[in-house]
C-alpha cells in the first residue's frame, strides 16, 4: 500500500481537531459559570436515545475495528 | 462537602486546563512524529505484538468508563440540574451548527473509506492509518483513544438523575 504523509497529518488533526475546541469551549463556559458543551450533547441524546446508542454502537466498532487483530491487518 | 464546592470548581478548571495544555503537547508530538516518521514502514509492520491491539481497545474501553466518572464528579462539583427528557430540545444554533459539521466530515471520511477499498494499493484506508499508527507509536495512540473515549463517555454516559 502507498502510504502518505498527509494522510497520518489529516488523521491526526481530524481527531485533536474535535478534541481540543471542545476543552477550549468547556473552559471558557465554565469559567463563565454557564452549562458544558456535555449538557446540550446529552439533551440531544435523552431527545434522541436510538440516535445515542447507535452512536455508541458505531464508535465501539470503530475501536475494535481498528485495534483487534492489528499484527494481523 | 458542600463548602467545599468552590474549591472543587477551581480544581476543575485547573484540570480542564491541564488537559487541555496535555493534549496540546501529545497533538504537538503527534505531529511532529506525522511529519518525520517514515512511512514507507508502514507496509512492512509484521513484527507487531498482536497483544497492542488488545491493550489499545482495553485503554479506550477504559477512557469511556472514565467518561461517566468525569461527568458524575463535574456533575456534583456544579450541583447541577437533572437533564430532562424534552420533546423540544433546546439546541438550535452552535451544537446543531457542529452536529452538521461532524456529519458532513464523517460523510467525507467515508466517502473517502469507499474510495479507498475499492484503489487500495494506491489510496489505503483510513482503518490502516491507524493501525499503522497503533503499531508504530502505541502510547501516542493510547492517550488519544482513551481522550476520545473519554468525550463520547461523557458525553453518551451522563447521569440523568
Amino acid at each position: 500500500m502507498n502510504y502518505t504523509r498527509p494522510g497520518f497529518i489529516i488523521l491526526v488533526l481530524v481527531i485533536f481537531g474535535v478534541l481540543l475546541p471542545v476543552l477550549v469551549a468547556d473552559i471558557y463556559l465554565s469559567a463563565r459559570h454557564k452549562r458544558p458543551v456535555g449538557f446540550y450533547v446529552n439533551q440531544f441524546t435523552l431527545a434522541y436515545p436510538w440516535f445515542a446508542a447507535l452512536l455508541a454502537v458505531v464508535f465501539g466498532a470503530m475501536i475494535a475495528h481498528f485495534f483487534i487483530n492489528i499484527a494481523y491487518a | 462537602m458542600i463548602r467545599y464546592r468552590g474549591v472543587l470548581r477551581g480544581v476543575e478548571l485547573f484540570l480542564l486546563l491541564a488537559t487541555t495544555l496535555g493534549l496540546a503537547a501529545v497533538f504537538g508530538l503527534a505531529i511532529a512524529h506525522a511529519f518525520n516518521a517514515d512511512v514507507t514502514k508502514c507496509a512492512s509492520r509484521g513484527a507487531v505484538d498482536s497483544r497492542t491491539g488488545l491493550i489499545l481497545a482495553g485503554v479506550a474501553l477504559g477512557g469511556f468508563a472514565c467518561g461517566r466518572l468525569v461527568a458524575m464528579g463535574r456533575k456534583w462539583v456544579n450541583d447541577a440540574p437533572v437533564i430532562r427528557d424534552q420533546d423540544r430540545v433546546r439546541t438550535g444554533g452552535p451544537l446543531q451548527g457542529a452536529l452538521a459539521a461532524f456529519l458532513a466530515l464523517a460523510a467525507v471520511l467515508l466517502g473517502y473509506e469507499t474510495y479507498a477499498l475499492t484503489n487500495s494499493a494506491s489510496a489505503p484506508p483510513i482503518t490502516e492509518y491507524v493501525r499503522c499508527a497503533a503499531a508504530t507509536s502505541p502510547t501516542l495512540t493510547g492517550i488519544a483513544a482513551f481522550a476520545v473515549a473519554l468525550l463520547i463517555g461523557n458525553w453518551l454516559w451522563y447521569p440523568t438523575e
